[in-house]
């Protein structure tokens, strides 16, 4: 079976407050590094969280609009500048011409490389985070620099108790695998090692950003890539990076 | 097989509903909603209610019983079975399993979505012939492409941006404003794309400087080929305009 996956599923609902994964593609050039694209309905607004490249966009867009119009569509959150992220925003502008695009201050003179991006208009995160107002709900940009991106941002729904946390969290599944939910903590983290190991830039780094999360109150954390970590495992999660000891550059000799 | 002969019904029933049948199996993952987990030809869903949540892997299989088209999720818990005939009427549908009153809920999605199912395969199998009549450039309209994503960010994908300009348009000024572009560009480029966004959004196509496609979507409809034409002549106000190109040739491009 090929991993596609075309239905959005409800990931968290609070009142008028829904976090909407948004199917799934499978293309060679992922490698198994399947990318999750969300959509954050809150009071009849919608953000897009990581709306990724042009070859997901047509499902993305129409799965996106079985909740809300496009002219709903008030933002996009960009947890970094990645093309697996940014790579439609070319073509956001013309779907949803009234979203603003929130990404890290260090990457909005870069993005306008994927294209003359003119009519986008850009709200740049500073590197301390930011408030990010949806409906009647204030989110918030929290800082994850350097994990891995330099300029990398979590988004956290105080309404859900749930943390998107961009490429923290990524798993690589073997081939002809794939789950939303993660079971199995001991067999997922096996997944989640090479990740980790290779991308995240330092222990120092994972670290500042553990300090700040474990104070959130937390039901469900979902990544970019991999799978969701709902109740226990959301603890779970956060005592693996803990106890996860080097990474990046500090593995270097 | 709508044919009431028994013949009909022996020698042509069994054939179109096996045709449909491995479609529908080609296509479950794309159908079926709730699905959120792959494995070794099995797949999970998850179902809730409430708080509640209900989980189980499944083996799909479909088969044709009775002139009807078969669904059967065997799980490790649970079993749903969907059937419907080949027309996608009265779906009926069967769940065996635990926690019933959370899947019952969503007995009516999972009916819908088979229905659906059923009915694009059909159309896709009765369609097959007729888009490639479509994809040959002699008087083609491809007005209603514009409204399709896929159709639209593949010619973006293919092309460089010439233009993105806001413009303050009078009513009836549009027009105007689009021959400046087309004038500008549509020598060099052989493929244009326009699309505009503000009051309205429209999507226009020109190959060789002459129109093949017009799209506009205003006051919640949409409007294909002349009628668009005609509201494109009544957009007024603020427009944002972006111009495509593509050096690559239409037929390449432009495939349905
Ligand atoms: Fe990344
Ligand atoms: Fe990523």
């Amino acid at each position: 079976m090929t991993l596609k996956v075309r239905n959005p599923v409800v990931v968290a609902e609070n009142g008028d407050v829904r976090f909407v994964w948004l199917g799934l593609d499978e293309s060679e050039a992922e490698k198994g590094i399947l990318a999750n694209q969300y959509l954050l309905v809150a009071d009849g607004e919608a953000l897009l969280v990581d709306p990724g490249g042009y070859y997901v966009f047509e499902r993305v867009y129409k799965n996106v609009v079985k909740y809300v119009d496009p002219e709903k569509v008030v933002g996009v959150f960009y947890s970094h500048q990645d093309p697996d992220v940014t790579g439609s925003l070319n073509i956001i502008e013309d779907f949803f011409p009234n979203a603003k695009v929130y990404v890290s201050a260090i990457w909005t003179r870069f993005l306008p490389h994927l294209g003359a991006v003119a009519g986008v208009k850009m709200v740049e995160l500073p590197d301390t985070g930011a408030t990010i107002r949806l409906g009647k709900r204030n989110l918030e940009a929290i800082p994850a620099h350097f994990l891995h991106s330099p300029g990398h941002f979590n988004l956290y729904v105080p309404d859900l108790k749930l943390l998107f946390t961009g490429d923290i969290g990524a798993a690589v599944f073997p081939e002809g695998e794939w789950y939303l939910y993660v079971e199995n903590f001991d067999e997922h983290a096996k997944y989640m090692e090479w990740f980790h190991k290779r991308f995240m830039a330092c222990r120092k780094a994972l670290d500042k950003w553990l300090a700040r999360v474990e104070k959130l109150d937390l039901e469900v954390i979902a990544p970019q890539h991999g799978a969701i970590f709902t109740g226990e495992n959301t603890r779970r999660f956060i005592e693996w990076l803990r106890s996860l000891g080097p990474v990046g550059a500090d593995i270097l000799g | 097989m709508t044919s009431k002969t028994l013949s009909g019904n022996v020698r042509d029933a069994p054939k179109a509903g096996s045709g449909l049948a491995e479609c529908v199996r080609e296509k479950i993952l794309e159908g079926l909603p709730f699905i959120t987990g792959i494995r070794g030809g099995r797949i999970q869903l998850s179902l809730s209610r409430m708080l509640f949540r209900f989980r189980d892997w499944y083996t799909p299989n479909v088969k044709v019983e009775d002139d009807r088209i078969v669904l059967e999720l065997k799980g490790d818990r649970s079993s749903i079975v969907l059937a419907a005939p080949p027309d996608g009427s009265s779906v009926s549908s069967q769940y065996k399993g635990p926690r019933g009153w959370i899947l019952r809920k969503h007995l009516p999605t999972l009916e819908s979505a088979f229905q659906s199912l059923l009915q694009e395969c059909r159309k896709s199998m009765e369609e097959r012939s007729a888009t490639a009549i479509d994809s040959t450039m002699e008087g083609a309209d491809y007005s209603r492409h514009l409204a399709r994503v896929s159709f639209v960010s593949r010619i973006v994908l293919k092309s460089l941006m010439l233009a993105n300009d806001e413009v303050i348009v009078r009513k009836g000024g549009l027009l105007s404003v689009l021959e400046d572009y087309i004038k500008e560009y549509g020598t060099k480029y052989r493929l244009l794309y326009i699309s505009g966004t503000g009051p309205a959004t429209f999507r226009l196509l020109f190959v060789d400087g002459k129109p093949v496609g017009a799209f506009v979507h205003t006051d919640g409809r949409d409007y294909y080929g002349v009628e668009a034409d005609d509201k494109i002549n009544e957009i007024e106000g603020l427009v944002r305009i972006k111009v495509y190109g593509s050096l690559e040739p239409p037929e390449e491009v432009l495939v349905a």
